[in-house]
């Protein structure tokens, strides 16, 4: 046996004795508990598995270099499925205005009184008080020529819906990778002060989040609340803050599982 | 059941790669919830074992580079506050070197080097698990041994003696 050899049976030797030496008890049973609790938020909170690579996890902090950048995404993505929800869903002048009927001459290109545009969503009240987009009495007309594509109020809520759904799911991920960056800190019995910043926007989108129609999924509704109480914790917790302190949001986390369901909970990719 | 039957193996290199019970959990956790949601993808063209543990050595690969990530970015700061008083440490023993000898090794070999020498994998169970051929996880295994016996040179003397 060479020199290599014998160095190389050592180091083997060596490394399978103290390298990352797990313990001799597995937590099998805590473990499967937090599975099992994640199949179950799984069940109710994601749909569809997509083309999603096997084996991979969600590749949200991969390319980009700083979180910040991802904060600052997630509150545009935020503020913009929010516009866009209220953009589409029905406005206050269709519901308390009384519905006309349009006369038959409008021809075919009209539109009608009980559908939303995508292509101008507000042209239904212009409809309602007889005006037209250039301030003119009379029927609405068109701008262009061929006809427009025209949705039911069901499909305008559906876009909603999708939109609040996307803004959740972006919002989700990267408390996920807050709360993982937090862990670290934590088994480490130190807090870095960019992570309570970060805290706290993330705790305000959770806000707007619980406030909007991303909540009215019981599943996700209760997850943004445990999500919430953490974020308070975590927001709260000062530099020197004691051990104490520190156990117990461990414990929340532990104990609500938030971490393992919110991984659940973050759509795979391609859905 | 499945989970009986993997949890340990699966368990124990998540710890071999992360060193933290806390992460060794969390990536377990997490890849048994994958597979279980997505179990009707699975076919039978390779081993459950074999399946599950490519979907454990992505999760924890993964998890581990947003860890590594977030931690260069503090220890950086760290390091500038320390810079004077590293140089004076007490040289530290063979295990210790050992160990930041395998942390400092390119995430491919050191992943091959845990499966293989220390978690006894065979080569075509990694290179299924990473998705390589074994030739390829050879190659890197030679190569983290090389590199190993290069930064614990200068104890080879007691060693081969």
């Amino acid at each position: 046996m060479s020199d290599e050899d014998r160095m190389d049976a050592l180091l083997r030797q060596l490394a399978a004795d103290e390298y990352n030496r797990p313990p001799e008890i597995i937590p099998r049973e805590q473990m499967w508990e937090a599975v099992r609790q994640g199949i179950g938020n799984g069940e109710s909170g994601i749909q569809g598995t997509g083309n999603r690579e096997q084996g991979t996890v969600l590749p949200f902090h991969r390319r980009v270099p700083r979180w910040v950048y991802y904060a600052v995404a997630a509150a545009l993505l935020l503020a913009l499925g929010i516009q866009v929800g209220r953009l589409l869903g029905p406005s206050p002048a269709q519901q308390l205005a009384p519905r006309t009927t349009q006369p038959d001459s409008l021809g075919p290109t009209r539109v009608a009184p009980e559908s939303v545009s995508i292509g101008n969503p507000r042209r239904d009240v212009a409809a309602v008080d007889g005006r037209s987009d250039d301030g003119a009495k009379g029927p609405p007309k068109q701008k262009g020529g061929g006809p427009e594509r025209q949705l039911t109020p069901d499909a305008g809520n559906d876009i909603s819906a999708r939109a609040y759904s996307v803004a959740a799911a972006q919002h989700l991920t990267e408390a996920e990778a807050m709360l993982t960056a937090f862990k670290g800190d934590l088994s480490r019995g130190r807090m870095d002060a960019e992570i309570s910043a970060w805290g706290k926007d993330l705790l305000s989108n959770t806000r707007l989040l619980l406030d909007s129609p991303a909540a009215r999924d019981p599943a996700r509704r209760k997850l943004l609340q445990d999500l919430e109480l953490v974020l308070v914790q975590i927001v709260q917790l000062s530099p020197n803050s004691s051990a104490r302190d520190r156990d117990l949001i461990k414990g929340a986390l532990t104990d609500d599982q938030v971490l393992t369901r919110l991984r659940t909970a973050i759509p795979v990719k391609g859905t | 059941m499945l989970y009986d039957q993997h949890v340990d193996r699966v368990y124990r290199l998540a710890f071999r790669l992360a060193g933290e019970d806390e992460l060794a959990r969390d990536f377990t956790q997490e890849t048994f919830i994958r597979a279980f949601q997505r179990l009707k993808d699975f076919r039978s063209e390779s081993s459950f074992g074999t399946w599950i543990h490519t979907i454990a050595t992505s999760v924890s690969l993964n998890g581990l580079r947003k860890v590594k990530k977030f931690r260069t970015r503090e220890s950086s700061l760290d390091d500038a506050l320390t810079v004077g008083a590293v140089s004076r440490r007490a040289e530290p023993d063979l295990k210790e070197r050992l160990k930041q000898a395998i942390d400092n090794l390119p995430e491919g070999y050191r992943t091959v080097f845990v499966m293989h020498d220390v978690e006894g994998y065979t080569h075509e169970e990694i290179a299924a698990a990473l998705g390589v051929q074994p030739g390829t996880s050879k190659a890197q295994l030679f190569r983290a041994r090389a590199k190993l016996r290069e930064a614990l040179a200068d104890f080879a003397g007691e060693w081969v003696s």
